[in-house]
């Protein structure tokens, strides 16, 4: 089992970091009848998804981390199926809708409306397991809710009040902007903020105290640093150095940076080292090669924009941020990725060499 | 079905959100808009009415005088069967103009039993389309005979946010009635009064103001909060001015603040780093910028080409995260044009 699993925080009272979320969570799961529904919003890797587990677990005691891996068909009015990947338990159901793509409609209609028509099982049973003043409703965790299409956001709106009696929402995004307001305005929104350097550095060291190896702390403020605050990330790096350096990790070890970073901080400087059509064909497969490896043509372009501007002037940093967003919102609206991403590195280096014919004439 | 549902007496007490156990149940309830209540009131003792467009902001009430209005006009046993409710959550293509309404439509009523004499019981149905503006426009033509032919036994009710939404000869049938947004002093009497039901303590009473303030006129949203707050507080979570922010979703004044020195810092680097910060905390940038534009405006220092400028960028910036772009992009470009702005006004000035 990688670390990164082995170490997530089963309970609420585990989390490390946050602890103003983890009380409020817990003050929730201590009285679920009034618990609304909830929406977490935050970066990657920020401890979201650990954060409604371990809420799942509070509310439904163990049986909510008996978890099941269902494959559902979904039928639509026009008889398109549509196949959806589901995690189920007894009492919780996780989905992400926008797998479905244009027909994520249909699939928030049926599984709400199928959730809610039937009670919690676990709230009527006399099973040992049931803990006292567990909740009586279901729970339905939608992740990725900013992929749903405006539709099925206008889905929620009323589902999610019709059927409040006997099961709540949990609506998990990254971009808290593409969520309509409606939805926003009904339920209690909880944001995880990526953790700090330092309590990603505390996490690592408790990992290396189970783990029973030694972490120097610069290596740890190192990893911290490159991990650009995303836990996850994170533990993954140490988990590489670890094996790496085969258990003796020393302080000065260099944190390994992945390859696809590495890629674009190489494309990024020649380009800026020459702007010739040549050269554009030579970033042309560069780019192809990294969306080849799929890595997401907007994650290429940030990355890409940053690695340029580090040793711009600041007139310069402004415009390729201008163009960086120009074209990344291109990326959204189109389909072929490529097309747009040559087309930054074409204006970077139009933009760059004016700047140069500019500085020198 | 969900109606059905939501009347089992073994489920309802305890469990249902307070927006919806709150909702009014007569007219009279409805806060503040007088207008159409006075209308709607007319309409329940004569009996007649017409047909209805309820458009206005969200959380005004338009949802709840509907149903309101239904209530009254119908015994409680009667009123589920006269009136038939569609929402967005319900497949509303043009099949469905076509079957399901069209047949709910023309079905005729029986008359009432006697023990409904306190109900004026109108010889009609009703038929709610909440949130008519995601209707489609092919099934909004194909509403418009509908709505005329079967005018005799049903009554329609659209609601939607946006009355440009639906289609011109669809909304010239109906009786339109605009909604406010909710002032705070209407709203604050309504909330008081479901903090007393629900015994909240001085503490969270105080909390009330502030609420009403981060709702900005959106009952919904208020009495949302309200349930958060009183629930958080009743597990023992501290609730303060700073957190109930959060629990709105909205970036507290101290954000805001940060965001707007880095803006006059004169730094391309220090605003970056800031906005960095502030998508790794997970606050939204939609949000932000709706915070900064305010504080653009009355800026002292801005001359007013920089200020109009801003604003055109900011719309921008907006349309595009709406249509998929990244938010720390969109979100740099505004103030790196407000950090050169910032600068430019500055060697004017001096």
């Amino acid at each position: 089992m990688l670390w990164v699993d082995k170490y997530r925080p089963v309970k609420l009272d585990d989390l490390s970091y946050h602890d103003t979320i983890s009380q409020r969570l817990s003050s929730l799961a201590s009285n679920p009848e009034s618990m609304p529904h909830l929406f977490f919003y935050g970066p990657a890797g920020a401890g979201k998804k650990t954060r409604i587990t371990a809420l799942l677990g509070s509310l439904y005691g163990p049986g909510a981390s008996r978890l099941k891996l269902d494959k559902r068909t979904f039928t639509t009015p026009t008889k398109r199926t549509v196949e959806l990947n589901m995690i189920t338990s007894n009492y919780h159901i996780e989905i992400s809708p926008g797998d479905a793509g244009l027909n994520d409609r249909f699939v928030i209609q049926d599984v709400i409306k199928e959730m809610a028509s039937n009670k919690n099982v676990g709230a009527s049973a006399t099973s040992s397991e049931r803990k006292s003043g567990a909740a009586t409703f279901k729970t339905v965790v939608l992740v990725e809710v900013d992929r749903l299409s405006r539709q099925a956001q206008a889905a929620l709106r009323r589902t999610m009040e019709k059927y409040a009696s006997t099961c709540r929402l949990i609506l998990v995004c990254n971009n808290q902007s593409k969520v309509i307001e409606p939805v926003r305005s009904r339920c209690l929104g909880i944001r995880v903020a990526a953790p700090t350097e330092d309590e990603i550095c505390k996490v690592l060291k408790s990992v290396s105290i189970n783990e029973s190896f030694m972490l120097p702390d610069e290596l740890a403020i190192n990893i911290a640093r490159e991990s650009s605050r995303n836990v996850r990330r994170a533990i993954l790096m140490l988990e590489a150095c670890y094996v790496q350096k085969r258990g003796a990790l020393t302080k000065d070890q260099p944190v390994q940076k992945t390859d696809w970073e590495l890629y674009i901080n190489q494309l990024a400087v020649e380009i800026t080292r020459e702007q010739t059509p040549q050269r554009l064909m030579a970033a042309r497969e560069k780019l192809y090669e990294l969306l080849v490896n799929c890595i997401p043509a907007n994650v290429i372009i940030k990355t890409l924009a940053k690695e340029l501007m580090k040793n711009l002037d600041d007139s310069l940093k402004r415009e390729v941020i201008e163009w960086a967003a120009f074209y990344e919102h291109r990326i959204s609206l189109g389909s072929k990725e490529i097309f747009h991403l040559e087309a930054f590195v074409a204006k970077f280096m139009a933009v760059y060499k004016k700047y140069l014919n500019d500085l020198f004439a | 079905m969900s109606d059905e549902l939501a009347t089992q007496p073994t489920l309802v007490q305890d469990n249902r959100p307070w927006v919806e156990r709150y909702r009014p149940k007569s007219l009279q309830e409805v806060s503040h808009q007088t207008e159409v209540v006075a209308t709607l009131q007319n309409a329940v003792t004569t009996g007649r009415l017409p047909h209805l467009l309820l458009y206005g902001p969200p959380g005004s009430g338009k949802t709840s005088v509907a149903l309101a209005l239904c209530r009254q006009l119908w015994h409680p046993s009667q009123w589920r069967r006269r009136v038939l409710e569609l929402n967005a959550s319900d497949e509303r293509g043009i099949s469905v103009v076509r079957n399901k309404i069209k047949h709910f439509a023309s079905l005729t009523v029986a008359k009432g039993n006697n023990d409904m004499e306190n109900y004026p019981n109108p010889p009609f149905k009703i038929i709610i389309l909440d949130e008519a503006d995601t209707v489609t426009p092919d099934a909004q033509a194909a509403l418009r005979r509908i709505i005329e032919a079967h005018s005799k036994i049903t009554r329609f009710i659209l609601i939607c946010n946006y009355v440009t939404r639906v289609i011109e000869p669809l909304a010239s049938r109906c009786a339109k009635f605009r909604f406010q947004s909710l002032p705070p002093s209407s709203m604050k009497a309504r909330l008081e009064w479901i903090a007393n039901e629900q015994n909240c303590s001085e503490s969270e009473k105080d909390l009330l103001d502030d609420i009403l303030e981060y709702a900005d006129g959106d009952m919904r949203q208020a009495v949302t909060t309200l349930q958060s707050v009183h629930s958080l507080a009743a597990g023992g979570a501290k609730v303060d001015k700073a957190a109930l922010a959060e629990i709105a979703g909205l970036p507290p004044p101290a954000i805001v603040d940060m965001l707007w020195t880095a803006l006059l810092s004169n730094s391309f680097d220090t605003m970056e780093k800031v906005v960095e910060t502030l998508s790794a905390e997970g606050f939204s940038a939609q949000l932000l910028l709706s915070a900064l534009v305010p504080k653009l405006v009355t800026d002292q220092d801005l001359n007013e080409l920089s200020k109009a400028e801003l604003a055109i960028r900011i719309a921008e910036a907006e349309k595009n995260m709406i249509e998929g772009g990244d938010e720390q992009l969109q979100l740099l470009t505004v103030c790196s044009l407000a950090v050169s702005c910032f600068e430019q006004s500055k060697t004017i000035n001096q």
